[in-house]
């Protein structure tokens, strides 16, 4: 069986007011006359503040980062990983592979195995399952798994809506074998997942692969943007995102404590992937969650991608919510279309 | 499109409604079960499948379920 030890999480320094946002739009957007205010603003989707990382920072900077202070944080002999997980849409290159990259940048024994999985917000939960895979198997005892992305790179400035919601940051998660001293020290029940690839247009960062990749001309349009959208732009179709969302997690839900054999009354706390504030509240509303059992801590963060769950679990352990006996579900949904879900155990 | 499967569209997204609730003639925002949410899940709804975007304010001012189903046909 695989236990969650550890997580620390790094934002970069740089973060973007309501503001902020809204001086951009009036720069850039061309429909000059729609106005907002920072509060209308926040009640779309309860955000005030989100990270930004600077332009020669990547995913992978942000991961690294996190995982050093989870050595630090954790009293973690690097040594000990065994194998490399990286999460992100937001990978180096086409090749190599970003979680080669990292066993160099962390100066890992070179006996680790590394792989990337290119996945947005369900990423947590399949990084989870195959380092919990890995581990059950007997393949390795320490599984490093690092959840980052930095999606304000392919947001235009004039994409008022999806500026507003996303945010960089990077989370380092160590998965074990057994337990460690002082850790959090939770344990990994089964999986489930589910996809829809209909959902392609839906939400995807167009212009960003082998897919129509973006040409001279296409990227002439960003000419007096900051970053020039050099790695694409990210579109979301975001009515169509968010019935989505309404009708898939309480789904993914229902399947997951079935499986399990539980009832929702046997979970201690829900914490869903942090997509957006008022979203998650309607989420909850339907499924008659308790707000104290519902964990929420993106006023002050934003959507981070697949770094939202562990770091919201890390708060919450840092905040001594769980007690022994706790079983904390777990619920990532987004881009693919895609979503996945699983129940930690504190023992 | 018909108001039949408009409003077995509608019923389908709204967990708390037995299917047959919704009539033509319904006031929807009378219903117990109305809330902010499924205004804003009508609007969703609306914009997804017929790809004509609705206001609050639209909303707002409509009554009954073919009062939406009237506006939705003549913005597409």
């Amino acid at each position: 069986m695989g236990y969650i030890n550890a997580i620390s999480y790094y934002f970069p320094e740089d973060f973007i007011s309501n503001q902020d946002i809204i001086k951009d739009y009036q720069v850039f957007a061309k429909q000059k006359e729609k106005r907002i205010t920072a509060d209308e603003l926040y009640q779309q989707n309860w955000i005030r503040k989100r990270y930004q990382a600077k332009l020669s920072v990547t995913a992978k900077d942000l991961g690294n980062y996190a995982a050093k202070k989870i050595f630090l944080e954790w009293d973690i002999d690097k040594d000990d990983v065994e194998y490399i997980i990286f999460v992100s849409d937001a990978l180096e290159y086409k090749g190599p592979t970003t979680a080669c990259i990292i066993q160099n940048d962390l100066g890992l024994k070179t006996t680790v195995g590394a792989i990337d999985i290119l996945h947005g917000c369900t990423g947590f939960v399949y990084g989870l399952s195959i380092a919990n895979a890995l581990i059950v198997s007997g393949q390795v005892n320490n599984v490093l798994l690092i959840t980052a992305d930095t999606p304000t790179k392919i947001i235009h400035p004039s994409d008022i809506e999806l500026r507003s919601i996303f945010s960089d940051a990077g989370a380092a998660t160590l998965v074990s074998n057994q337990k460690i001293k002082e850790g959090i020290n939770a344990s990994l029940g089964k999986f489930t997942f589910g996809t829809d690839g209909s959902g392609e247009h839906l939400l995807k960062v167009e212009r960003s692969g082998t897919r129509h990749p973006a040409d001279v001309e296409w990227l002439r349009q960003f000419l007096n943007d900051r970053h020039n959208n050099l790695g694409g732009r990210l579109i979301m179709k975001s009515s169509a995102i968010f019935l989505f969302a309404l009708r898939t997690v309480p789904r993914l839900v229902k399947k997951l404590l079935e499986i399990e054999n539980l009832s929702q009354n046997d979970i201690s706390f829900f914490i869903l992937h942090q997509a957006n504030g008022q979203m998650l509240d309607f989420i909850r509303k339907r499924m008659k969650i308790p707000s104290e059992q519902f964990i929420v801590n993106i006023e002050e963060i934003g959507n981070t991608v697949s770094a939202s769950i562990p770091i919201a679990l890390c708060d919450a352990f840092r905040e001594n919510k769980f007690s022994q006996g706790d079983k904390v579900l777990l619920a990532g949904f987004g881009i693919g279309l895609s979503w996945g879900g699983t129940i930690i155990n504190f023992e | 499109m018909n108001i039949n499967t408009f409003i077995e569209k509608i019923e389908a997204e709204f967990d708390e409604l037995e299917p047959g609730t919704l009539q033509k003639e319904t006031s929807f925002k009378d219903l117990d079960e109305w809330s902010s949410m499924h205004a804003l899940i009508i609007i969703a709804l609306i914009d997804t499948e017929y790809d004509v975007v609705l206001t609050g304010e639209d909303l707002t001012r409509l009554s009954s379920v073919e009062d939406l189903y009237t506006i939705v046909k003549e913005r597409k």
